[in-house]
């Protein structure tokens, strides 16, 4: 029985870490646009659902297979994110705050009725790369789909982390975020970073979002919940902070995942579904309250 | 002077504005003036808005969420929530309610007002998205009694691995759908052509 019991509490961990690592690319999507140029996206999970309909549409309707749609789909994404930025964000990037939160909510809205007008409300199944199968781990069965999403989470998290730590580009994107006078006056071209920054981002949002479809069905307002969870894993770990972001994002899925499970066990019977995003709006709250700059957030420094 | 000439064609305005309300619904289909209801709804809202945002200067994206309150307040006074297992009985005349959900979702508004005093610029609108999608699902949650859903959930299939992502299948695609026509800019845009129909 406690055996049992303990299967079951880390089957739970184990899909807490599945939608925690999708939490966590969205969340490092956020932190890398909002490192590089100061906006939180708000239109970040739409740009996403966006994404993933692009992959539906290639493989249900233009007969392609997953993985060449999944790598188009990202490249599309990623030219997508360019273009957002040269084209919508740049011109207000550098005005008053509320014009910023302005733009990224109409991006939201735009790209939320571009996916309704195009392919209607209608819920959508993407398949899944990993298949249905249930793999058997020492008495705790775990979903395929989990282990894939957890896998796909962390090595994009490792790419990403080469590519800032190790190449040219990294550097340069980094020195751009940290400050962008001096990149500049060393050859960096500081808003091609910003750009490629977004870039990254749209594409980290186009894997998120395909990892989630096959598990929550694909419809238009697919990612508007995740998206608060990525808020609130970004906030956790630190806006400003990467590590903290893909802390943040698996801490937040462990939780939510245990509380649903003593929930059913464990007199938390007050816990129900409709309580995660609640939840989640509650850690933003609390974090912002009690520690603003998070679990690895440096404090900010006010520029003048 | 000139003042004084803008003032007197303000309250001209706004008497004209006050007919033009009182007759409206002889002239037009009920559809319209409908239509028109929301019209002032929206109007309304924009007013509250326009105190936070263009008085205060701070950015609230959350204000559905305080549109949501009244009208749940509203709708509790009026119908009450015997019927799910509450406590309240309702039978409240529909125009005593207006009142009251506004001085309800006025305190509410106050106590959140609170710590968002503490919280400036992106992190303001940051904390009152999150109250515009949270919303939602709170309100569904009250209204169903934990008990119910909890044996509701329970009493599904066996358990499987995966199956806490199925549940939280279940939240996520609730959310929107039950976010209807106020809170969540994303929704509220999407769903308003449905809203007078």
């Amino acid at each position: 029985m406690v055996l049992a019991t303990f299967a079951d509490f880390m089957q739970q961990v184990v899909s807490g870490l599945a939608s925690g690592g999708v939490y966590a690319l969205l969340a490092l999507a956020l932190v890398i646009i909002h490192r590089s140029t100061g906006v939180i996206n708000f239109a970040q999970g739409e740009m996403a659902t966006l994404s993933t309909y692009i992959a539906w549409t290639l493989t249900a309707n233009h007969g392609w297979s997953y993985w060449p749609a999944f790598v188009a789909t990202l490249a599309l994404s990623f030219g997508g994110g360019v273009l957002t930025h040269r084209v919508v964000i740049r011109p207000v990037e550098r005005g008053d705050v509320l014009r910023i939160v302005i733009v990224t909510i109409g991006l939201l809205i735009a790209i939320n009725g571009f996916v309704i007008w195009q392919w209607s409300g209608q819920p959508q199944q993407l398949g899944s790369p990993f298949g249905t199968s249930v793999i058997d781990v020492g008495g705790v069965a775990i979903a395929a789909q989990d282990i894939g999403t957890i896998a796909v989470a962390f090595g994009i998290v490792a790419l990403l982390w080469v590519l800032f730590r190790f190449t040219k580009v990294g550097l340069a994107l980094r020195a751009s975020a940290v400050n962008p006078e001096e990149a500049r006056l060393v050859g960096v071209r500081v808003t091609w970073m910003l750009a490629l920054g977004w870039g990254l981002a749209a594409t980290l949002g186009a894997v998120a979002g395909m990892l989630t479809a096959p598990t929550v069905g694909l419809d238009p307002n697919m990612m508007q919940a995740i998206l608060i969870y990525a808020f609130a894993a970004a906030v956790l770990g630190g806006i400003d902070s990467p590590v903290g972001a893909v802390v943040g994002g698996l801490l937040l899925g462990v939780l939510l995942n245990l509380l649903s499970y003593l929930s059913q066990y464990h007199g938390l019977g007050w816990f129900t579904e409709e309580l995660r995003l609640p939840t989640a709006l509650l850690v933003i709250l609390v974090v912002l309250l009690v520690r603003p700059t998070g679990l690895f957030g440096k404090p900010e420094v006010k520029r003048v | 002077m000139n003042t004084r000439a803008t003032r007197i064609a303000g309250f001209v305005g706004f008497g004209a504005l006050v007919a033009l309300v009182v007759v409206l619904p002889a002239f037009v289909s009920d559809y319209n003036t409908q239509r028109f209801a929301y019209v002032g709804v929206y109007l309304i809202a924009l007013l509250g808005l326009n105190v936070l945002t263009g008085y205060t200067g701070q950015i609230s994206l959350g204000h559905g969420a305080f549109m949501a309150i009244g009208g749940y307040t509203s709708a509790l006074l009026m119908v009450g929530n015997e019927q799910f297992g509450g406590p309240i009985g309702g039978g409240v005349r529909d125009v005593w309610t207006i009142p009251v959900a506004g001085l309800v979702a006025g305190l509410i508004g106050f106590a959140f007002g609170i710590p968002a005093l503490r919280l400036s610029g992106l992190y303001l609108a940051l904390a009152t998205f999150a109250i515009a999608v949270a919303t939602p699902p709170c309100s569904s949650a009250s209204s169903s009694s934990p008990a119910a859903a909890r044996e509701s959930s329970s009493s599904g299939s066996p358990r499987r691995p995966g199956r806490s992502r199925g549940r939280s299948r279940s939240s996520a695609t609730r959310s929107p759908t039950t976010s209807g026509s106020t809170t969540s800019p994303g929704r509220s845009r999407s769903s308003r052509s449905s809203v007078p129909g």
